[in-house]
């Protein structure tokens, strides 16, 4: 649900521009300028390591309109038909708005994309595949996965260095951590404005602002936020039953769209084309590889890697902070490891007064389930609990 | 639905596995009824150290092919179900959760169902797997230890010419130095746990025991792939391997390996063929086909074609001994249990290791079982495949379950299979 505020905010705008276009533009123009494009898969991609070295990271979006038919090629059934999309952008023809590839080992399925990508290379040179780096990082919290994760970021910023071809100083680095850091606090003035007892952001256009970040100049994204943060204070308050919306990346508005046009209002997700992937600033004063690693370890733990227990405390606590009135989860099919959290979450969240739902096995695009709107709709209706605006 | 036509087997050793495991599992529920801690581990979990310090357990792979087998699966599958759990996720991991749920196991269980485990362990191999570990951890009051996974940066090539005695350029040291001191954390957590002292000596016994057996493995490998006619048929091979390798490290694994040899190479040398008229040699790819293992012989008699390959013994011919041992156990075992992984699942090293298999017992075509639901047991099936057909192997690829019989239609199998058999077998022969 974009309004015509936002619409006609200019911050809005560009920010909307740049989403719709998925960095094609932007990569082009740091290309144009001499420099290098970094195509991202994960959302745990450290990335002050690309923007110390002046590499543009880029992620790579699903494209809904791909046929898959050069990923059907590699990729078994269960792959996520998300991630088959966005591995098909890269093994598919065409000129790519990359120069290198980074894969984190974000879930299961992009450990295997990056094991194809791998043995394409060297099984059939001629295939459109980058230099691609991997970052293994260990997500269990403990001090030895700890020195483990360093080593690999340590690794990941030589990487950087080659692909930069210069030396990446600390002084480089602090000033990345310094960008990224202004572009979070930056995303966390929008999310006090959804989290606010009258949100002035909606779940759709908070997705666009986050999303742009994807595939711009941070510190230029870091600007616009701001901007529009400023201007968004005085947008109108929406009405209806808040949510929280926990699961599959959303590189479109379609699943938002038909959440909040049924009336609810996102006010939070840990979602990682939202909120969760700007959570948690890096520390500045630390020596870097450990900030960086203390960064990525320490972030609301994800759906696809943390155990049940984990993830049921992160999820209740973030929905009672944002005063959901009710929790979606959506998972993609094929993507499974989710459903293994949700009976513990659903009853964790009800014992709190928060009811929740479970969307599992949505085709990409969503658009392709023609019954999802009507469900989530109902879903929407449950929440309002017979009350005009819920 | 498979109708109740069952395998025929033909090994003592088969039987005689299938027994023994049947007698280890009731003196398993006497330990646990006389009060000892009892851990159940996944797969890819370091056993060796629960064999060294004697601390009972249970794989959970090996039982949930057990459960499958007594045709169980759907109805822990209900339990889920009823539980508020999907009905069509990692069937081979998660039957014992649902298993974890029946108010009824003790009687209608498998061989009086599982005992109750005071320890789940499992590493982090798939996104699922901790998950799934700490939710039947929970339900059955079990305390949870998880190791973690990493992954090969450096791939050198044809794993099998390390694994044995090269094993340090095999691993990038750092993944080996983190392995280590995981085993170390797991040994202390036992100490504690259990009360029992860890102690080096005994594990190193248990590495030698586990070099033997797998040494015969290796050579009972050799044997069938050299025979003219082979002896026996992965019906028999793939159930009594596999129920000792989950003995391994014990006196009595070691001695079934030599027995089973010893049994398969009298009968080669007595030129006794399994499947008399032997003409086509195929391989199996994937998982057992535990709910179905009827189904490999369906092709024996109109085509004689024999199952002659699967991963079960030949992964106990080339992935598991570890030569010096002695002077470093736990690096030793670390040199084992991380790769286990990448030698079934990884391109490069799965599809060559399956290429060179292929080759040395003379496969004539490949049926290869790709999971329908399991991003763990994902391997690039692509890679193997086209590698396959490279080397001039054809390959039949299908997508299947190993425990869940619900969608599993032996007829529409077989007509496949068969056809396969002879367009692609027979027909390219003739081509």
């Amino acid at each position: 649900m974009l309004r015509d505020c936002a619409l006609e905010n200019q911050a809005f705008r560009e920010l909307y521009r740049v989403w719709l276009d998925r960095g094609n533009g932007e990569a082009a123009a740091h290309r144009a300028r001499g420099g290098r494009v970094v195509g991202c898969l994960g959302a745990d991609v450290p990335e002050e390591y690309l923007l110390a070295g002046d590499l543009l990271p880029l992620r790579i979006a699903p494209d809904p309109r791909s046929d898959l038919a050069h990923a059907d090629r590699y990729l078994e059934a269960c792959f996520d038909p998300m991630v088959r999309s966005q591995f098909d952008r890269i093994v598919g023809p065409g000129e790519k708005p990359w120069d290198f590839l980074a894969v984190s080992n974000s879930t299961d399925v992009l450990v295997r994309t990056y094991l194809y990508l791998r043995e394409l290379r060297r099984t059939e040179p001629e295939a459109p595949v980058p230099d691609t780096a991997f970052i293994d990082w260990l997500f269990t919290p403990s001090e030895r996965f700890r020195r483990y994760n360093e080593a690999r970021a340590a690794e990941f910023r030589k990487k950087a260095e080659e692909w930069a071809g210069r030396p990446i100083t600390d002084a480089d680095l602090r000033e990345a951590v310094h960008v990224l850091n202004g572009e979070r606090s930056a995303m966390g003035r929008i999310y006090a404005l959804r989290q606010a007892e009258g949100p002035r952001v909606s779940g759709t256009e908070a997705l666009v602002i986050a999303g742009a970040g994807f595939y711009m100049d941070r510190a230029r994204h870091r600007d616009l936020v701001n901007a529009l943060a400023a201007e968004a204070e005085a947008w109108p308050v929406l009405k209806g039953p808040r949510l929280y919306f926990s699961g599959t990346e959303q590189y479109d508005l379609t699943v938002y769209s038909y959440l909040e046009e049924a009336g609810a209002v996102i006010v939070g997700e840990d979602q990682d084309c939202g909120m969760r992937y700007y959570c948690r600033l890096t520390d500045p004063e630390s020596p870097p590889e450990e900030a960086v690693v203390e960064r990525y370890m320490r972030r609301i733990p994800s759906p696809k890697k943390a155990t049940v227990t984990r993830r049921v405390e992160a999820l209740v606590c973030e929905a009672q902070e944002s005063r959901a009135r009710g929790v979606a989860v959506c998972m993609d099919q094929f993507e499974e490891a989710a459903s293994w959290d949700f009976p513990e979450e659903k009853r964790a969240l009800e014992a709190e007064g928060i009811r929740a739902a479970e969307f599992c096995k949505l085709p990409y695009p969503a658009e392709k389930d023609e019954t999802l709107r009507g469900r989530m709709a109902a879903f929407v209706e449950e929440l309002k609990g017979g009350t005009a605006d819920g | 639905m498979a109708e109740e036509r069952r395998a025929v087997k033909t090994l003592k050793a088969a039987q005689e596995s299938g027994a023994y495991q049947k007698e280890w599992f009731r003196s398993l529920h006497d330990r646990v009824k006389a009060g000892e801690d009892f851990a159940y581990l996944n797969a890819d979990v370091p056993m060796e150290i629960f064999r060294a310090m004697d601390v009972p357990f249970c794989v959970n792979q090996w039982w949930a092919a057990i459960c499958s087998a007594k045709r169980m699966t759907p109805r822990y599958v209900n339990f889920l179900r009823e539980a508020g759990y999907r009905d069509d996720l990692c069937s081979y991991c998660s039957a014992v959760l649902g298993e974890s749920l029946d108010p009824e196991d003790a009687e209608l269980g498998p061989w009086g169902g599982l005992p109750r485990p005071t320890m789940a362990v499992t590493r982090l191999t798939c996104d699922c797997q901790g998950k799934i570990f700490q939710l039947l951890a929970r339900n059955y009051g079990a305390e949870l230890f998880t190791m973690e996974n990493t992954l090969p940066r450096t791939v050198p090539e044809n794993w099998w010419d390390l694994a044995t005695d090269r094993w340090e350029e095999l691993y990038d040291a750092d993944r080996l130095d983190l392995a280590v001191e995981e085993l170390k954390d797991l040994i202390s957590w036992l100490e504690r746990k259990t009360g029992r002292v860890f102690d080096y000596d005994r594990l190193i016994q248990v590495m030698a025991l586990i070099n033997e057996q797998e040494g015969w493995y290796r050579r009972t490998r050799d044997l069938i792939a050299a025979a003219p006619m082979a002896p026996v048929t992965v019906v028999d091979t793939i159930n009594a391997t596999m129920q000792a390798q989950w003995q391994r490290g014990t006196e009595w694994a070691a001695g079934h390996a030599r027995r089973m040899y010893e049994e398969i190479k009298a009968l080669a040398d007595a030129g006794h063929a399994a499947v008399p008229n032997e003409k086509y040699r195929l391989m199996w790819l994937g998982r057992g086909l535990w709910h179905d293992f009827a189904f490999y012989q369906n092709f024996e008699e109109k085509y004689g074609a024999a199952f002659v390959w699967s991963m079960y013994l030949a992964m106990g011919a080339d992935a598991y001994i570890r030569e010096g041992y002695e002077r470093d156990p736990l690096r030793a075992l670390a040199a084992r249990y991380i790769g286990m992984e990448d030698f079934l699942h990884m391109p490069p090293w799965n599809s060559g290791w399956f290429v060179r298999e292929a080759k040395n017992n003379r496969i004539d075509g490949v049926v290869y079982m790709a999971p329908a639901n399991c991003m763990q047991a994902v391997e690039g099936s692509g890679f193997i495949v086209k590698a396959l057909e490279r080397a001039g192997i054809p390959v039949l690829l299908f997508r299947g379950d190993p425990v869940d019989d619900r969608k599993w239609n032996r007829e529409n199998m077989t007509e496949l299979v068969g056809r396969f058999i002879e367009e692609r077998i027979i027909g390219g022969k003739e081509a």
